[in-house]
């Protein structure tokens, strides 16, 4: 491949302790990054606030970012000072919803299996709300940012079944490294977050993992890789470049046996208290490049657009359309291209309504998707102008 | 004004606090940064909280910004009320801050310039102790390097610490780092 010059090499990029950030662990580990001319630094962060003040900031030349929070920022409601883009997709799958044994007992008690579907679980919860409501404080279930994946799946889940996320339970935010010592110390009874911390508070008997990402949306986003507009305008070949690793690093991830080499690498990197083999397990659950897992979608920056105008988080006159532009499968697509990687013909797809394999057109010949049903069987067309999503308009249950 | 602060470096919240409580304000709490944030701000009501920058609890008070029914408490980033220039003198020093709408730029200003001097000369105390420490702990073992050197290649003092000096400046060391290595490689021996 003929290579252009970079206009840097030496990049500090910003990682937080998840297994989604393997990407970046690996491609500097295993020298994919070298092996493009880069040579990154990995800087670890303890939030998500730091994370995107130091992108915005230029501290960092790119980070793992939670996929809403380019488009918060492109709306004006996270203070980044900077247009924040969603480069390439890092992982699929990869977080879950856990509770404490206490309130998983209190669940099974409302008529839960202890092998419950997602919308299961959420009935019993409902049911738990009603009985006891007057006699025990709500529920305090955590998510890990105000903008972030995870908030939003959670209001999802709870107003599937018309419960009231503000109203009917309290929901608190606490970023991934501190979830499962509140969970010990009682402060909160739940916590959606991103691996490994369920599995981990679930080894320690602290909380029972009650579903996964894949169970609640198989093909959902997660982390997205992001840079800053500026420096992307700043920097093409190197930017090129570092997709170039990343994608690398995905595939050689989506190998299992490389698995138990991963998750050294992380433990070393980014989670020296969590154990290697909880580490390798859990990376069977994510998926990095196979499936258009680094595919930056369109259609999910939409699906997420959808669910702050559905919980009144956009300011007035929002410009949805300049928030979604804010996600460029343009700039992904040539990198790929050039990989001979295979790339669907749209930006964007009608998002879960698929319970088995499907297919999608791509630039050259079919491609075939994993499933993608999200978990209550709504599917989303981001060109319906009339979906929209039905929110508990109501008093408290 | 009411101030919170939120920092696990009990020496830089003294500081902090003094400097603060010598321009006639309120330290309402000192909290740690793994503690229940959003408890200690509904029940001490802060109108800001000066917390370290890097701090994971800075997630817990962003929430705060956001619309929500349970903390009708409009809570925004001092960035999205400051220029550029103080935004990156208090990342540099490594302060940011929370502040209740309603309180002025001007004010603001006060107490984040009292924020970011605290934590930037709290910043170069720790850089001249580390600085002192490694000065200390390299001419130690530049000491006892040479000392191996001339007894076990029977050379002086001058020609012990030339060929240490050389070492290092053939492998791209530091001469307290060169001079580790050559310790290492005689405990081994």
């Amino acid at each position: 491949m003929s290579k252009v010059a970079l206009e840097c090499t030496q990049l500090t990029l910003g990682v937080i302790p998840l297994t989604d950030s393997a990407p970046l662990v690996v491609a500097e580990a295993a020298g994919f990054f070298a092996a493009e001319g880069l040579d990154v630094a990995l800087s670890t962060v303890r939030s998500w606030a730091a994370m995107r003040d130091k992108l915005a900031a230029g501290r960092f030349e790119g980070a793992t970012l939670l996929a809403p929070m380019p488009l918060a920022a492109a709306l004006g409601l996270d203070p980044a000072a900077t247009a924040i883009l969603t480069v390439k997709g890092l992982s699929q799958g990869g977080s879950g919803f856990c509770v404490t044994p206490d309130l998983h007992a209190r669940l099974i008690t409302h008529g839960a299996s202890p092998i419950a579907t997602p919308l299961e679980w959420a009935a019993a919860l409902r049911r738990l709300v009603e009985a006891e409501r007057g006699s025990r404080p709500a529920p305090t279930l955590a998510h890990v940012y105000p903008y972030s994946t995870h908030h939003y799946e959670l209001r999802y889940w709870l107003a599937s079944v018309g419960l009231h996320p503000e109203l009917d339970l309290n929901l608190v935010t606490v970023p991934p490294p501190l979830m499962v010592e509140q969970l010990e110390r009682g402060r909160i009874d739940g916590a959606w977050v991103g691996s490994p911390w369920p599995a981990l508070a679930a080894a320690r008997g602290v909380a029972k993992v009650l579903f996964d990402k894949r169970q609640f949306w198989n093909g959902g986003p997660e982390k997205v890789f992001a840079v800053t507009q500026p420096w992307a305008e700043a920097h093409p070949a190197t930017l090129a470049a570092l997709l170039r690793a990343l994608i690398a690093a995905g595939r050689w991830l989506d190998d299992p046996a490389n698995h138990v080499q991963a998750a050294a690498w992380l433990q070393a990197a980014l989670m020296p208290d969590v154990s290697a083999a909880l580490l390798a397990e859990e990376l069977k659950a994510l998926r990095f490049h196979q499936g258009l897992a680094g595919f930056p979608w369109r259609s999910h920056s939409h699906w997420l657009l959808e669910q702050m105008r559905r919980w009144q988080h956009l300011p007035p006159a929002a410009d949805l359309e300049h928030a979604a532009a804010s996600c460029r499968p343009d700039l992904y697509r040539s990198v790929a291209r050039a990989l001979g990687e295979p790339l669907p013909l749209a930006d964007e797809k009608l998002e879960g309504a698929h319970a088995a394999p499907y297919t999608v057109t791509g630039e050259s010949g079919t491609l075939q998707l994993p499933a993608d049903r999200i978990m209550d069987g709504i599917s989303f067309d981001p060109k319906d102008p009339h979906f929209t999503a039905t929110t508990p308009q109501r008093e408290p249950v | 004004m009411r101030v919170m602060l939120v920092d696990d470096d009990a020496q830089r919240l003294d500081m902090l606090e003094a400097a603060l409580h010598g321009v006639g304000h309120t330290v309402v709490a000192r909290r740690k940064t793994c503690d229940d944030l959003l408890a200690a701000t509904r029940e001490t009501r802060p109108e800001i909280v000066l917390i370290d920058v890097d701090s994971p609890g800075r997630d817990m008070l962003e929430s705060l910004a956001q619309i929500n029914l349970n903390d009708p408490m409009p809570v925004a980033l001092f960035a999205a009320k400051s220029d550029v220039e103080s935004i990156r003198r208090a990342m540099r020093a490594g302060v940011c801050a929370y502040v209740v709408d309603g309180l002025t730029a001007s004010r603001l200003q006060a107490v984040m310039e009292v924020a970011i001097a605290r934590f930037a000369e709290h910043q170069a105390l720790k850089r001249e102790l580390d600085d002192a420490r490694s000065r200390l702990s390299d001419r130690k073992d530049v000491d006892r390097a040479k000392g191996l050197l001339m007894t076990r290649r029977q050379l002086t003092e001058e020609q012990a610490y030339e060929q240490l000096r050389k070492a290092a400046m053939n492998r791209n060391l530091k001469i307290g780092d060169a001079a580790r290595a050559v310790i290492a490689a005689a405990d081994l021996l």
